[in-house]
């Protein structure tokens, strides 16, 4: 589903090299854990992955589906199916989460030739994933995560992607900020989503959450590059013996 | 002595002051009434009008900025009428302000400003507010219709009233609002005719009577062509309320004038104002503020948007006096400043002296965050459809002291076409 060979990307505006020569294969149906210690591009990765602006890809490609995605922009990637869980969701005052909601929805569909969904069906199935994910409708009559919590953003942002119900999910340290139960309740959330013809790419700094996502393989990030790639197992090492042995072995 | 005979004519001081596009036209009224005119031409034409030498003109150049029109005001100034913003609502037009419908709604009396005019009881308003007061002395000099409207004590009118100048090029609409009363105005402005400049002016005393709640709406749609001169003067009494909403989304030259006096213990003032810039368009609004009274209250908005290179200006004046205890004046100005070649000025002036009040001002400048449209992208939402949203979010909040539904709905979309059409 997504292939990403040998890539290169920098800041724009100061040149800084973050990604350097970044392997990546994730299949249909795979969860794929990438860990990390600080500064290694993991947040970086996300944002290239999604299309932020900003960021020159300098070489390699990343291919979706067998498709570049490098030439579109983040929106027409969005109605590609890719999406991602923010780390730290922006507050925008002003534009209320419903109609924000149906706006995302409608334009996504509308780029892939499908037909609007009417607004009780919408409001249906608002209702719906609302109630599974344990969200207060209020919260949606609200400006989009305007005085939301920590937790109610991460959960705002798991409840966009149910309703958007991408092919290519990944999550940015969705666990980051979260007490054990919200992380639960996250954890159930993108859990519900698996399926066979939808990846998740979780990033985390921790073992904690792949308890709760059991992840198919996991790679080790650093400086750029995936330095290690294994099973579930290589997550629980890395909590043992923290990130030194590894960053050692491929040196 | 007689004042006329030493006087220009009309049209001789419009040339003489560079406007002299303006479709001649009767400019009624009795004897009394062409005095009070004669006087305010004679004060134009002795210091001819303002520029930025002058302080309260300082950002609009009025004297180098107000040429409207090649000669080709259309004929008859376009009597069309327009139907109402809000379907039901209680239109008072110009050409006709007593109509079967007003008169037939209980709490509202009419009377046509030409009947003023000619009986000369518009005489004694023909004043001037200063000797700066441009947009006093043109609309007095060349007030040719408006509307004179009273709304009962303890009225409460359901449907909005919509001031409609469909024959009327410069118009006065005298408003008194007694006490209890509870109404909604649109003072409604739009472009008649896209292919001809004008030069409008318009001119609104209000009265808000004890305890009286009052929602105004000026809403200016002018060609991107048309010269608009506005000034709105207020009065509100002990507990009275106004909601007054201004939508500047047209015109080339726009002037809104707002002033005010809280003589009444408890009076609040809502103040919203929307300025929509694109093109080379210039507009100022301008607030005289003076709270008279203990435990009033203002909160002022400015949210404006400029595209292209147009320019605006906010003059924000706030005036507490000696015995104004307890106030509380809130002024804001907000910027989105979409283009390198716009610009927008904010001039806050507080004078205070009371010493127990609270005023607050500021003023903010700045371009849609990157980091927003990023986030609305990445949900799927275009680029430009997430611009649009993000400057409609920058704007609604000022929608929301507006109770009726439907007119906040109407505004909203007024505003999202405006934003549509810049693309």
């Amino acid at each position: 589903m997504l292939e990403i060979r040998n890539l290169h990307a920098r800041i724009a505006e100061n040149g800084t090299e973050i990604i350097r020569g970044l392997d990546l294969t994730v299949k249909a149906g795979e969860v794929a854990a990438i860990m990390g210690p600080n500064g290694s591009g993991k947040s970086t990765l996300s944002y290239i992955l999604s299309g932020r602006d900003g960021y020159e890809v300098t070489a390699g490609d990343i291919l979706y589906n067998g498709e570049r995605v490098l030439d579109r922009d983040a929106a027409e990637r969005a109605a590609m199916g890719i999406f991602l869980a923010f780390q730290y969701p922006v507050e925008i005052p002003g534009v209320a989460t419903m109609q924000f909601l149906k706006v995302a929805l409608d334009e996504q569909r509308k780029a892939r030739g499908e037909e609007e969904m009417t607004t009780p069906a919408f409001m249906q199935f608002v209702r719906e994933t609302v109630a599974r994910l344990k969200i207060d409708m209020q919260m949606l009559k609200r400006p989009l995560n305007v005085g939301f919590s920590g937790g109610e953003k991460k959960r705002a942002e798991i409840l966009q992607m149910a309703l958007l119900e991408p092919k290519l999910c990944v999550l940015d340290e969705t666990d980051s900020g979260l007490d054990i139960d919200a992380l639960k309740i996250v954890a159930e959330g993108v859990n519900a989503l698996r399926s066979p013809d939808r990846a998740v790419i979780v990033i985390t700094h921790y073992q904690r959450l792949l308890d709760y996502i059991v992840p198919d393989t996991v790679h080790v990030l650093y400086k750029g590059r995936i330095i290690r790639s294994g099973d579930k197992t290589l997550a629980h090492e890395l909590e043992a013996n923290g990130y030194a042995d590894v960053i050692a072995d491929a040196a | 002595m007689n004042v006329q005979a030493r006087l220009p004519a009309t049209d001789e001081t419009l040339s003489f002051l560079g406007i002299s596009g303006h479709e001649p036209r009767m400019s009624p009224g009795n004897r009394d009434v062409q005095l009070a005119r004669a006087g305010l031409l004679q004060q134009l034409y002795s210091k001819g009008l303002p520029t930025r030498r002058i302080g309260s003109w300082h950002y609009t150049d009025l004297r180098s900025r107000l040429k409207p029109s090649p000669r080709g005001t259309p004929a008859g100034a376009g009597t069309t009428d327009l139907p109402p913003l809000i379907a039901g609502s209680i239109v008072l037009r110009t050409s006709d302000p007593i109509a079967d419908r007003v008169a037939a709604t209980a709490g509202i009396s009419v009377r046509d400003y030409r009947d003023a005019l000619a009986d000369g009881a518009a005489a004694a308003g023909l004043v001037a507010r200063d000797a700066d007061d441009a947009v006093g002395l043109l609309n007095g000099a060349l007030v040719d219709g408006g509307v004179m409207v009273d709304v009962a004590a303890d009225a409460r009118i359901e449907m909005p009233l919509e001031l409609q100048m469909n024959d009327s090029f410069h118009s006065r609409f005298n408003m008194a609002f007694q006490a209890g009363a509870k109404a909604t105005v649109i003072e409604r402005h739009v472009a008649f005719d896209e292919d001809h400049s004008r030069f409008v002016t318009a001119v609104s005393e209000l009265h808000v009577g004890k305890g009286a709640d009052v929602t105004w709406i000026i809403l200016q749609q002018q060609s991107p062509s048309d010269s608009h001169l506005g000034q709105m003067t207020f009065v509100l009494e002990q507990e009275a309320t106004l909601r007054l909403l201004v939508l500047n989304a047209g015109g080339k030259l726009v002037r809104q004038e707002v002033h005010g006096r809280q003589s009444g213990e408890g009076a609040k003032l809502i103040l919203s104002g929307i300025n929509l810039l694109s093109g080379s368009a210039h507009t100022d609004v301008t607030m005289t503020l003076e709270h008279e009274a203990v435990g009033t209250a203002s909160t002022i908005t400015m949210r404006n948007v400029v595209f292209d290179s147009a320019s605006g200006v906010f003059q924000g004046g706030i005036k507490v006096a000696p015995g104004a205890q307890k106030t509380d004046a809130r002024m804001a100005c907000n910027t989105l400043l979409l283009s390198d070649q716009g610009d927008f000025s904010a001039k806050p002036e507080l004078e205070i002296f009371a010493d127990d009040v609270q005023c607050g001002h500021g003023a903010t400048v700045a371009d849609i965050d990157d980091a927003h449209v990023y986030y609305l992208m990445a949900r799927g939402i275009p680029r430009q459809r997430a611009r649009s949203l993000l400057i409609k979010g920058f704007l609604s909040e000022l929608l929301l002291p507006i109770e009726d539904e439907r007119i906040a709905t109407a505004l909203d979309r007024i505003t999202g076409a405006w934003l549509e059409r810049q693309g």
